[in-house]
C-alpha cells in the first residue's frame, strides 16, 4: 500500500461508543476478519488501523480511529474527532445504558469534529446474544432517524453486518455533498491534531 | 455524561461486589484444576515470595517469545542477596510482620542503581520493589500511612461501595485474560483485580478507577497477595507520583506529552513523526496509562518496573523510557509512511534484547539528567551576574 496508494481518496471515521459495547470488536472484524474474545482488552486512548475498501466502484481508504469508551477519556479523546467524515457510533443491543448514551455521543461528535457534517451511523453491537437482547430493531431506527443517521445491527462474533456498517457510512459520505464532491473528498486528510493544540483551520496531512 | 443517580450507582455496586464476593480462597480455586507440573506459570499470589518459587512469568499472555531474562552475572541471586537493601535474606513478603528495610544509604545507590539496570533476579523482585518504594514512603515528607495502617483501610474500602464498581467490572474479564490466573470469571484472580481496584478508587477518590488502572494491578498481583498489591499501587501513587497520570481531564498527562514533543521534536525521528502528522499523545497514553503493560513483552515490562521502582524520578524515567522505545524503532520508522508508522507505534513493540534496550534507558536518563543539572546552572549563574 505504498506509491499507488497516494491517488486513493483517504476518509478519517470514527469508532465511538459507551465502553465495552464492542467497539475493537468490530475493529478487528473489519480490518483482519478476526475475532477472539480471549484477546480483548480495553483501548487506553486510542488505537489506529487502516483499510482499502471499494464501494461503489470507488476505492478508498479509510483511517479508522478506534476510541476509548471510558467517559473519562473523552478529554482525549475529542481531540481526534476533528477532521473526521463520519463516525460509526456503537450501543450494546443487551444493554440499554448504552442505548440511552446515544444522543451524548452525536452532540460530542458535533461539539469536537470540525467539520458540523459528519456522516453517522448507529451500529447496535452483540446481534448474537440474542436471549439477552433489551433494544428492538424499530426503537433503534428511530433513534438514528431522528439525529439523521443510518442504523444497522451487528455481531463482530459472527461477522454479521460489520462490513456492510462501514460501506454504509462510505456511502453516507459520499451522498454527503458538503464532505464529498466531484467524486474525491474535500478534506483529504489523517489530521492528526495535537492534544490542545486545535487552532483553527489547521489541518495536518497525514498522507 | 457517564454519573448516573445514586441510588443505582448503590444498587449496582451492591450487584457487582457481591457477584464477586465468594469465599475467600487467596484465588487458589484458580490452581485447583490445573496439573502444575505441566504448566510454566507465576506463583500463586498469596504464597510467601522466597527465592525460586516465582518462576518465569511465561504464561502471561503476550504475544511473541519469552526469553528468560538475561542476567550478566550468573549470581545475580547471589548478588541480590548481599545487596545492601537487605537486612536478612530471603525476606518473606508479605507477612504479618513485614520485613524492616533499611534506608537506602547514599554510598550504595549508585551501585544499586548499576545493579537495577541489569535486571533484578525474578526471584528478589517483589522484595526489592517493595524495598525501594517503603524506602520513599519513609523518606518522605508527608506523613505516609504504614503498610499495616494500609492493610487496615483496605479491610474498610473491601465492604464500602464505590461509584467505579461496575466500570471496573466492565474491564476485569478483559485484562490479560490469557493469564492462568485471570481466567474464571469473578472469582480467582479476577475477584482479587477487582476488589484491589475497587479500593484504589476508594482510595484515591479525586481520581477514581481509570481504565489502564488494570493493567498495573494484574501486574502487582503476580508478586503480591491482594492486601500487598493495593499497598504497592498505594505507594506507586504516592512515592512515584502516577497518580498525576490519572487526574481527571489528564491536564498533567498532557503536559507530560508536551515536554515530550518540545525534546522529541529536536530530535531527527520527532521531526519525520512530525512531518506525519504523528504526535506522541497518540502512542504515549496507552504506554504511560499501562506503565508499557500494553507495549512491550512481560518480561521486558518487569525491567522496566524494576527502575521505575528504585528512582523517584517519574518524569524523567518516563520520558527516557519512551525515547528508548522509539530508538528501538528508529529504522523502521523512519522509512514508514503514516499508516505503517501509526502501526508500529500502536502495536507491541518486540524487544530482541532487554539489556540494549535497558543500556539506551540508561543513556537516555543520563542525558536529561544532565541537561536539567545544566539549566539549572544557567539559571542560577544569571542570577549572579544579574546582582
Amino acid at each position: 500500500m505504498r506509491a499507488d496508494t497516494h491517488d486513493i481518496p483517504t476518509l478519517k471515521v470514527l469508532l465511538v461508543g459507551n465502553s465495552n459495547v464492542g467497539k475493537t470488536a468490530i475493529f478487528e472484524r473489519f480490518v483482519d476478519d478476526f475475532y477472539d474474545p480471549e484477546t480483548t482488552t480495553a483501548t487506553i486512548g486510542v488505537d489506529f488501523r487502516s483499510k482499502i475498501v471499494e464501494v461503489r466502484d470507488t476505492k478508498v481508504k479509510l483511517n479508522i480511529w478506534d476510541t476509548a469508551g471510558q467517559e473519562r477519556f473523552r478529554s482525549l479523546t475529542s481531540s481526534y474527532f476533528r477532521n473526521a467524515l463520519g463516525a460509526l457510533i456503537v450501543f450494546d443491543l443487551s444493554v440499554y445504558e448504552t442505548f440511552e448514551q446515544l444522543p451524548l455521543w452525536f452532540r460530542e461528535l458535533r461539539t469536537y469534529s470540525s467539520d458540523q457534517q459528519v456522516a453517522t451511523v448507529v451500529v447496535g453491537a452483540k446481534l448474537d446474544k440474542v436471549g439477552s437482547r433489551v433494544v428492538n430493531r424499530s426503537e433503534g431506527m428511530a433513534m438514528a432517524d431522528k439525529n439523521g443517521a443510518g442504523y444497522i445491527e451487528v455481531s463482530a462474533k459472527t461477522g454479521v453486518g460489520v462490513v456492510e456498517a462501514f460501506e454504509m457510512l462510505i456511502g453516507r459520505i459520499m451522498d454527503t455533498p458538503a464532505l464529498w464532491k466531484d467524486g474525491d473528498v474535500l478534506a483529504r486528510t489523517d489530521s492528526v491534531v495535537a492534544v490542545d493544540q486545535v487552532e483553527e483551520g489547521t489541518r495536518y496531512c497525514g498522507c | 455524561m457517564d454519573e448516573p443517580r445514586s441510588d443505582s450507582v448503590q444498587d449496582a455496586s451492591l450487584r457487582v461486589r457481591s457477584a464477586y464476593s465468594q469465599p475467600d480462597s487467596g484465588a487458589l480455586e484458580d490452581w485447583q484444576d490445573l496439573d502444575l507440573a505441566h504448566i510454566d506459570r507465576c506463583g500463586p499470589p498469596n504464597l510467601h515470595l522466597t527465592p525460586g518459587t516465582a518462576s518465569t512469568r511465561t504464561a502471561f499472555s503476550s504475544p511473541g517469545s519469552h526469553p528468560p531474562a538475561k542476567h550478566s552475572a550468573p549470581s545475580s541471586g547471589q548478588q541480590w542477596q548481599s545487596s545492601p537493601t537487605q537486612t536478612q535474606a530471603p525476606p518473606t513478603f508479605p507477612s504479618q510482620n513485614p520485613p524492616k528495610y533499611l534506608p537506602l544509604p547514599c554510598i550504595c545507590l549508585l551501585l544499586l542503581t548499576h545493579r537495577t539496570f541489569k535486571g533484578i533476579p525474578d526471584c528478589w523482585r517483589a522484595s526489592a520493589w517493595h524495598a525501594f518504594l517503603s524506602a520513599s514512603a519513609s523518606a518522605s515528607a508527608h506523613n505516609r500511612k504504614s503498610d499495616a495502617e494500609l492493610a487496615c483501610l483496605y479491610k474498610v474500602y473491601i465492604a464500602t461501595p464505590s461509584i467505579y464498581d461496575v466500570q471496573i467490572d466492565l474491564d476485569v474479564p478483559r485484562t490479560v485474560q490469557g493469564h492462568v490466573l485471570f481466567r474464571h470469571r469473578y472469582s480467582g484472580g479476577q475477584r482479587l483485580l477487582f476488589q484491589v481496584l475497587h479500593s484504589i478508587s476508594l482510595m484515591f477518590p479525586h481520581i477514581g478507577y481509570v481504565q489502564g488502572m488494570a493493567s498495573l494491578v494484574a501486574t502487582l498481583l503476580c508478586y503480591y497477595n491482594e492486601e500487598s498489591a493495593f499497598i504497592m499501587l498505594v505507594r506507586m501513587f504516592q512515592e512515584r507520583h502516577l497518580d498525576r497520570l490519572y487526574e481527571p481531564g489528564f491536564t498533567s498527562l498532557k503536559s507530560i506529552f508536551e515536554d515530550f514533543n518540545s525534546k522529541l521534536s529536536t530530535r531527527k525521528l520527532g521531526k519525520i513523526l512530525n512531518s506525519l502528522g504523528i504526535h506522541p499523545s497518540i502512542y504515549l497514553t496507552t504506554w504511560y496509562l499501562t506503565l508499557f503493560n500494553y507495549s512491550v513483552p512481560f518480561h521486558t515490562q518487569l525491567r522496566m518496573w524494576d527502575i521505575f521502582m528504585l528512582l523517584d524520578d517519574p518524569d524523567s524515567l518516563l520520558q527516557a523510557t519512551s525515547l528508548a522505545l522509539l530508538h528501538s524503532l528508529k529504522h523502521q520508522l523512519v522509512n514508514a509512511d503514516f499508516e505503517r508508522a501509526m502501526d508500529l507505534l500502536s502495536k507491541r513493540v518486540l524487544i530482541e534484547n532487554d539489556d540494549v534496550l535497558m543500556r539506551r534507558v540508561k543513556i537516555e536518563l543520563n542525558a536529561i539528567e544532565s541537561e536539567s543539572i545544566r539549566r539549572k546552572f544557567a539559571i542560577r549563574f544569571d542570577r549572579l551576574r544579574e546582582s
